[in-house]
């Protein structure tokens, strides 16, 4: 059984099938993409995944574990010391009254049993990893956008999840800080953790992906290794998304 | 003369300045939690609520006034609320007063509440956090900084509205200057009592913008 094992999962809105049998799996320290045309139901995955939407059918399990069962939806967990999904938005959603070492240290120190000191020790870690040490003291409005988004990703590997998700992290970046953020993305790559990336950005798709997956019509239409998709897509829609991507 | 009347004026302020801060203190809590009431889930109680703030924002203050301070009495002996005496007015003055601006507070925190992006809560979410934590951690101080110009409007607004309490025989600011017109035919101290708001509310118009000022590190 893979780490994580996503199973027929479906969700609704308002009778039109956002997502329909969607069912991935990915092992351990490995890097899935999730590409594909907008609105065919990418950022409502990470969503589900991340408990912002409930799922109407299917399970997520994780590590042998069910995290979501849609036929016990209520018992998702609550108030672990770590966090089995994290998420790196789009529009970054710092916290704007609070540093950017406040932002990475409020949840956990909310949640987590650790002094102060040991908080602020793996804060510091978080922003030197992420290149953000100078700017610790800074608020989030006087950074740019690729700074704003690696201190959301500083933020959300505070909660040490277990599948860190990226819902489009540089749609909102010019190319010169879409650069820095990926550089980051590699770097925890690197590191082993296991993350899921929702992207428009192909070339990084295609060099840095273990497992990509191509959503069409809320389901995965195709589903391989990078070059698989990418030097030998077998569908038609995939092939016409190429065509329209390159 | 002078001195007669700027200690009878003094007294009259200390009335307006009570009234003012239970208010305050009554109205503001109040009014955040109306404007939960009013974003229920739960339809009746969202329904009864904005009902309860329809009525108050729609009539004038003057005549709940006059209902709350004499209502209780006249449904019956020993319904009367408020006791006799100036405490007893000033507590019924009160209750008008906070009730009415919990209101008009209510719709400045519900606006507040609902203009900061969705965002905000789910990466809250995400974390971990719980609904209570997204509020006062992260929300709270956003809605503050939001809702400070729209609530110093109220905050001077009621420094001008306390006068209104005279109609249930409240001795504050106004009433204490229009008295020497009747005893002494004179004007000039009801002129003199304007002074006195127009100091008390630039003073507050001062804080507010300090307020303002110190709460612009952040967007």
């Amino acid at each position: 059984m893979a780490y994580l094992e996503i199973e027929s999962l479906g969700k609704r809105f308002g009778g039109a099938d956002i997502l329909h049998g969607v069912s991935l799996s990915l092992e351990r320290g490995k890097i899935l993409t999730l590409i594909g045309p907008s609105g065919e139901g990418k950022t409502t995955l990470l969503r589900c995944l991340n408990g912002l939407e409930t799922p109407d059918m299917g399970v997520i399990r994780l590590n042998g574990e069910t995290v979501f069962d849609a036929a016990a939806p209520k018992q998702r967990e609550r108030k672990q010391t770590h966090r089995a999904f994290g998420l790196v938005f789009q529009a970054f959603h710092l916290f704007p009254q609070y540093t950017v070492l406040q932002n990475v240290m409020l949840a956990p120190s909310l949640q987590r049993r650790e002094s102060k000191a040991e908080l602020k020790a793996r804060a510091m870690a978080l922003l030197e990893k992420v290149g953000l040490t100078e700017k610790a003291d800074s608020y989030p409005n006087t950074l740019s956008g690729g700074q704003q988004q690696r201190a959301a990703i500083a933020r959300a590997l505070a909660m040490e999840p277990d599948v860190l998700c990226f819902d489009e992290p540089t749609s909102a970046l010019d190319p010169e800080l879409t650069r820095e953020v990926l550089n980051v993305i590699r770097l925890l790559k690197k590191e082993g953790r296991t993350m899921i990336v929702v992207t428009h950005e192909m070339a990084f798709a295609k060099e840095a992906s273990d497992l990509v997956a191509f959503l069409k019509d809320g389901t995965v239409a195709e589903c391989g290794t990078s070059e698989q998709l990418f030097e030998a897509p077998r569908t038609e829609a995939l092939k016409r998304f190429l065509m329209q991507t390159e | 003369m002078l001195r007669e009347v700027l200690i009878s004026l003094w007294n009259g302020f200390g009335q307006s300045l009570q009234l003012f801060c239970y208010t305050l203190l009554g109205g503001l809590p109040l009014g955040l939690l109306i404007a939960f009431g009013s974003m229920s889930k739960i339809g009746p109680i969202r329904t009864f609520i904005r009902g309860v703030v329809w009525v108050i924002r729609g009539t004038p203050l003057m005549l709940q006034l006059i209902v709350i301070y004499y209502g209780p009495g006249l449904l019956g002996r020993g319904m009367n609320l408020w006791g006799g005496g100036q405490g007893g007015r000033m507590a019924a003055a009160a209750a008008a007063f906070i009730l009415n601006y919990a209101c008009y507070f209510s719709e400045i925190y519900r606006g507040g509440i609902e203009s900061i992006p969705r965002g905000q809560t789910e990466a809250g979410r995400v974390l971990g956090m719980t609904k209570a934590q997204i509020f006062f951690r992260i929300k709270l101080k956003q809605v503050y900084k939001r809702i400070l110009p729209p609530m110093g409007n109220e905050v001077i607004t009621l420094v001008k509205d306390t006068c209104l309490a005279r109609i249930i025989a409240i001795y504050e600011l106004t009433y204490s200057g229009q008295a020497y017109i009747k005893s002494d035919g004179l004007l000039w101290p009801l002129l003199l009592t304007g002074v006195f708001y127009l100091a008390f509310s630039g003073l507050l118009s001062v804080l507010l913008k300090r307020e303002e000022k110190r709460l612009a590190y952040f967007e």
